[in-house]
């Protein structure tokens, strides 16, 4: 836990480095809780933890913390990361993404980087291994993978979940081992650096990090002979085409998708189709009615 | 026979000191050109692999025959992710002055050299890449001048240190 904590200071600029766990904002700040720190120039600085804000008028954000951040945060490399600054995210050592907005800069209407970056939220990474526990013995039923599909709204855990199902697939927690394949478009499911996994995926996952997910899927196929394929935020028709193509493969796919419920899904134009064809077996709702990842209904389709 | 051994002795002293004049200006070339060759390593890492400033100094440092300069780039990549000093230039200047500065080199060309620490790293990778060429070209254009003369500098050198033991000799005699 010492070296988590010395993960996000060593983000910090250096005046907030020391006393950020130490009682600046009155109380003492554990890595468990803390969720977000947001740095904005010209402001007191502020942290979500455990579920609520608060905020300091000890220190006030000035330019030279945000230059110091992302000196820290881009190893004095800013220039390395142009392409992550253009996306307003770079992911860090330890899984932290830091979404990063400033000055867009435009090239025939799209966006081609920032400048003056002045505001800097930090989401703090929490890998739950484990999580999975109360779903895997859904996933795996009687021994056979089905197409599944984690539903859930913003902020509910599905990433988390799906880190978690594809860990326990990977390492043969229920049904003998798998090939996973990891479609990890916006470095949030394996958070690698510099090429390697920050969180816990099992040994025999690959990942593809940083690709657009429907050339990500069909790089996998035709490269790694998955079992599984696992990709977050299904959305687009690109997305949907890519999954037929993966499927077609003999692969199963384990994915997730913005939603409230089920029926909302089958409103939706390309995946909606996807869902009336029966496509997907089986189906993993969350909510956040008892805190982030509370499994709201298993469906088997 | 005293006096003939003080007189060898004084000759040899003198030459002694031409010739590690004479070597100390040869020393000088050798820096600049080893620098400026592990400045294209670090333009190609830059280039063709995207590194982090540490990453590719610290390649560049475990690659390095030169003893003082893979000491050198260990050090600065070490201390910038220790975030020791408070910048790029400040860590990448007290590399200069800790391993690189020496006797071989002038104060001019140390300051040649940590003003590549001045290197924009907020900037894109073609600015850093232009700000890299522009500096090689500079240790180009200071070795090429320094090159030109140095024969005939290290021979005037030895000569000298010859000459000088003997006029002392004379002198003593």
């Amino acid at each position: 836990m010492t070296d988590r904590i010395k993960e996000i200071e060593n983000l910090l600029p250096d005046r907030l480095k020391n006393s950020l766990f130490s009682g600046m904002f009155g109380f003492r700040v554990t890595y468990d809780g803390l969720e977000e720190i947001r740095l904005r120039c010209a402001q007191p600085p502020e942290i979500r933890f455990k579920g609520k804000d608060y905020r300091t008028d000890k220190v006030i954000i000035a330019p030279q913390d945000i230059r110091q951040c992302l000196e820290y945060m881009s190893h004095y490399s800013l220039y390395a990361f142009q392409e992550e600054i253009r996306q307003g995210y770079l992911t860090v050592r330890g899984g932290h993404r830091i979404g990063v907005l400033g000055h867009a800069v435009l090239e025939n209407g799209i966006v081609t980087g920032q400048t003056s970056l002045s505001f800097l939220n930090i989401r703090v990474a929490h890998e739950k291994i484990g999580c999975a526990d109360t779903v895997m013995d859904f996933v795996c039923k009687d021994g056979v993978l089905k197409h599944t599909l984690i539903i859930s709204p913003p902020c509910c855990g599905k990433t988390t979940l799906l880190r978690d199902i594809v860990r326990q697939l990977s390492q043969g927690s229920v049904i003998p081992a798998k090939k996973v394949c990891v479609v990890d478009e916006r470095s949030e499911i394996a958070a690698c650096v510099d090429g390697i996994p920050q969180n816990h995926l099992g040994e025999r996952t690959d990942v593809i990090d940083c690709c657009p997910k429907a050339e990500g899927m069909l790089m996998v196929i035709r490269a790694m002979s998955p079992d599984i394929v696992a990709v977050d935020e299904i959305g687009g028709k690109k997305d949907i085409e890519a999954i037929e193509s993966v499927i077609h493969c003999g692969c199963i796919v384990i994915g997730t998708v913005h939603g409230a419920d089920v029926k909302e899904l089958y409103q939706k134009p390309e995946l909606g189709a996807l869902l009336k064809r029966g496509v997907f077996g089986r189906l993993i709702v969350l909510s956040g009615k008892n805190g982030a990842g509370t499994v709201q209904e298993c469906l088997e389709l | 026979m005293i006096k003939l051994c003080g007189a060898v002795c004084i000759v040899a002293g003198t030459t002694c000191y031409g010739l590690f004049y004479a070597f100390q200006k040869k020393s000088r070339l050798w820096r600049l050109k080893q620098f400026k060759e592990s400045l294209l390593c670090l333009s190609g890492q830059l280039r063709v692999a995207r590194m982090t400033m540490p990453q590719a100094l610290a390649q560049i440092g475990q690659k390095s025959r030169y003893d003082y300069l893979s000491q050198f780039y260990i050090f600065v990549s070490e201390n910038l992710e220790q975030h020791t000093y408070s910048g790029f230039w400040e860590t990448w200047t007290a590399g200069i002055d800790s391993y690189v500065r020496d006797i071989y080199l002038t104060e001019s060309d140390s300051e040649i050299l940590k003003n590549i620490g001045s290197i924009p790293l907020h900037l894109d990778i073609q600015m850093q890449l232009a700000f890299l060429e522009e500096n090689i070209l500079e240790l180009e254009n200071l070795i090429e001048e320094t090159q030109k003369d140095i024969r005939a500098r290290c021979r005037i050198y030895q000569s000298a240190g010859v000459i000088a033991g003997l006029v002392i000799v004379l002198i003593l005699i």
